[in-house]
């Protein structure tokens, strides 16, 4: 099943119609909302669906698995039947609130046997103190230290696309009897590889040659901030070097500050100069830098 | 001698005195006052064009390197700054 949101509120919160919203087409066919249920034919996963819903604009922000238990077959105590039990779940929680909830039935205490559900939770933040993150930056540090386990393999997103592709070619074909046509054609023969080149995305596989030996990615809060942070970890690198140091600057904008730090104190006497005097005419950090 | 040299990136590939230069900006903001002119390592770009440029500069990368390939564990450079 598939969506598109209208416009509504979310709380107190009004929310554009999606096709309304800045850089959409008036007329976006686009779903904003997807659930599927989906099955895997084969001996271990027989019987077993598989619900997937995602939106956007929806109601709350949260990624969780919750993997469902399958009824007892009979129940063990005296008046508490099957159809009166709880239902028994494990949820992993993927964001926001990380961890892990087991749902279970007890035994409610008294001299009566009655069974009810209860929860035993782990939640991440009640042990650990996270540190706030974008999510990037664990991207990032991935691609510098070439470890691919959190991006796309082109294998996986081929695959992806051709169990997909169908769907969206036979929406798009037949409208609303897209699916039926679909159904058809699957009867007869296996899925149609897609090939078309521009719908796939692109792949994140860089690669960069960390010679950062700390391997560390350090979030400051302003430039300022920033260019005494690179001032210091320039200045820590020659000072591991005994030898003949080599440093690649970079231009643009951003390291005007950095390097306007450099050539004055206190950093500039932290660099082994032969002679370097004068003081800098653009120590003044205050003005915008070169575009 | 000074034992450090300073080398850059640059993909805009315009002259030495354009205010849009990569290495003008480092230079004026302190290797002019600090750096001998022999470590300071620019990109040719008086050079024919960007590919005869980089050729020059992998040259000088390499001769600065003292071997044509690099060992991963000798880096080139100690520190690599990207904007």
């Amino acid at each position: 099943m598939r969506g598109q949101y209208q416009a509504g509120k979310i709380g107190d919160t009004e929310i554009e119609d999606y096709r309304k919203t800045e850089d959409v087409k008036p007329g976006s066919t686009t779903e904003t909302y997807a659930a599927l249920k989906l099955t895997i034919d084969n001996w271990r996963w027989a019987g077993v669906p598989f619900y997937l819903r995602t939106g956007k604009a929806l109601g709350i922000k949260r990624t969780e698995v919750a993997i469902k238990f399958k009824q007892a077959p009979f129940a063990m105590f005296r008046d508490t039947p099957v159809d009166r039990l709880s239902q028994n779940y494990l949820v992993i929680s993927v964001e926001p609130t990380e961890g892990i909830t087991l749902q279970f039935n007890t035994k409610v205490p008294g001299p009566v046997i009655s069974i009810d559900g209860v929860e035993m939770k782990f939640r991440y933040k009640d042990y650990f103190k996270a540190e706030p993150s974008t999510g990037y930056e664990t991207l990032i540090y991935d691609c510098m230290i070439g470890d691919n386990i959190l991006f796309q393999r082109a294998d996986s997103v081929e695959a992806g696309w051709q169990a997909v592709q169908p769907f969206l070619d036979a929406w798009k074909k037949a409208g609303a009897r897209g699916l039926e046509a679909l159904q058809r054609r699957q009867r007869g023969a296996s899925l149609r590889r897609r090939t078309a080149e521009a719908r796939r995305p692109r792949l994140a596989e860089a690669r960069l040659m960390v010679l950062n030996d700390n391997r560390k990615i350090v979030a400051v809060a302003d430039p300022v901030a920033l260019a005494k942070a690179a001032a210091e970890r320039l200045l820590a690198r020659i000072a591991d070097n005994s030898d003949r140091v080599a440093i690649c600057l970079t231009g643009g904008s951003s390291p005007k500050r950095l390097y306007e730090l450099l050539g004055n104190e206190p950093y500039r006497s932290q660099i082994p100069w032969i002679a370097c005097t004068g003081s800098s005419a653009t120590n003044d950090l205050s003005r915008p830098p070169i575009p | 001698m000074d034992r450090v040299h300073w080398f850059i990136g640059d993909e805009r590939f315009v002259a030495a005195t354009d205010s849009l230069n990569n290495m003008r900006m480092a230079r004026q903001a302190f290797l002019n006052r600090c750096a001998p002119l022999i470590n300071i390592h620019p990109m040719a770009t008086n050079a024919a064009n960007p590919d005869e440029a980089a050729r020059r500069y992998q040259a000088e990368l390499k001769s600065f390197y003292g071997a044509d390939s690099l060992d991963p564990a000798r880096p080139l450079f100690d520190v690599v700054l990207m904007a």
